[in-house]
């Protein structure tokens, strides 16, 4: 399994940050600038709809309940985060979302950052690990927890860039716009730092 | 050398006895600073000449609680600098961890100049310059701060940051240049009446 495009959703719903990655059988123009305008070049433009279909089912009044087995991990300080936010917050489901919904054949989890911001990332679902999985429920709980720590250094990554005094001056209120302004990232660090993330995580079969 | 491990150890001592603070709210104050400037002055030079002065006026207060401190915590220890150069080991070692909490290298060029090269920038954490601001000395206030101190016990000196962190450079690297002394002159002169 592979992550082939990861979104940052502000806490009303506008888009932050958009990005692909991975291979992509579309048009050379299409892919060869992975950070290019969602709404002008295909492969983005698909995922954009699947994660806009992921926002309205985060949306839905049904509340989100963090994974069993990942609650009962041992150790970890971001479920224990997780955890005690949840006793917190009762209308908020906070940390990790899980898995949010199957479309066509990709799959969406999330990840509810403290500060309202949502880490959307979609997964495609065909297994190109060469390992043979012990069972696959055990194999399915390990790629959540794996997906979690992503999930969680992403964030951490996020929050590094946003205390960057700079933000909010010369390049606009978020990362979108300081992007269609100047034509490129803005936040250089940022982008690189993700998809070093991305790309080990995908190097190493989905488990981090 | 035993002066620089004296150096370091009267470093260490003092800033175990200073008072500490958040390196984040430090390190976000000092970029809510910048961000201000920059807002106010358009070109970077101006800005990087603001920082200056602020650090200036800041090493100018900053002398008095150096000498101090360090004349309490070591009151049989080394005298007052000689030469321009051992400036650099006080600064490097036991200024910048006392008030800071690192410490730098330091590069001796020649008799009248040195470079201190920092391997970790307090200041420019999280820090990523926008493009029309590429050329801005972020740092700057630090080098000022250097000079203020230096200029107040006497040294005419040239300070600036040579290599930065936020410009990419592995190492923060701030050169210092001495100009001569500076010879205290009563303003007025008296006359013998």
């Amino acid at each position: 399994m592979s992550l082939v495009a990861l979104a940052l959703v502000s806490p009303d719903n506008s888009p932050i940050f958009i990005s692909t990655y991975g291979q992509s059988s579309d048009p050379p123009a299409a892919s060869s600038d992975p950070i290019s305008d969602p709404f002008s070049s295909s492969p983005s433009t698909k995922f954009s709809f699947i994660i806009h279909s992921a926002l309205d089912h985060l949306s839905s009044p049904t509340r989100w309940q963090t994974p069993k087995h990942l609650l009962q991990t041992e150790g970890d300080q971001n479920q224990q985060t997780s955890k005690t936010e949840t006793a917190k917050n009762k209308n908020v489901q906070l940390g990790f979302l899980g898995h949010i919904v199957p479309i066509d054949q990709y799959r969406v989890y999330g990840y509810h950052g403290v500060n309202g911001v949502r880490l959307l990332c979609v997964i495609d679902e065909v297994f190109t690990s060469t390992l043979t999985p012990p069972s696959p429920i055990q194999t399915q709980q390990r790629f959540e927890r794996s997906l979690h720590s992503l999930f969680y250094r992403i964030y951490r990554m996020y929050l590094m860039a946003l205390c960057n005094p700079f933000h909010g001056i010369d390049g606009g209120e978020n990362f979108i716009k300081g992007r269609v302004k100047d034509g490129k990232y803005w936040y250089p660090k940022f982008e690189r730092g993700t998809r070093a993330i991305v790309e080990d995580f995908n190097e190493n079969g989905g488990y981090s | 050398m035993s002066k620089s491990s004296s150096s370091t150890r009267l470093g260490d001592l003092a800033w175990s006895k200073s008072p500490k603070t958040s390196s984040s709210l430090f390190t976000l104050t000092y970029g809510v600073l910048v961000n201000h400037l920059c807002t106010s002055s358009s070109p970077s030079s101006e800005v990087s000449a603001s920082l200056l002065k602020i650090g200036q006026n800041i090493g100018t207060r900053l002398i008095d609680d150096y000498i101090s401190k360090t004349s309490l915590l070591n009151p049989s220890g080394p005298s007052p600098c000689s030469s321009f150069t051992s400036t650099a080991e006080s600064i490097a070692k036991v200024g910048l961890k006392m008030f800071l909490g690192v410490t730098a290298d330091v590069r001796v060029d020649s008799d009248v100049g040195y470079s201190l090269v920092l391997s970790q920038n307090p200041l420019a954490d999280f820090v990523e310059l926008p493009d029309e601001r590429s050329d801005l000395k972020y740092s700057n206030v630090l080098a000022g701060c250097i000079k203020g101190c230096l200029e107040s016990v006497g040294f005419e000196v040239e300070v600036e940051v040579v290599k930065d962190t936020v410009w990419g450079d592995e190492c923060l690297e701030i050169k210092v240049e001495g100009k001569g002394r500076r010879r205290d002159e009563l303003e007025g002169g008296f006359k013998d009446e």
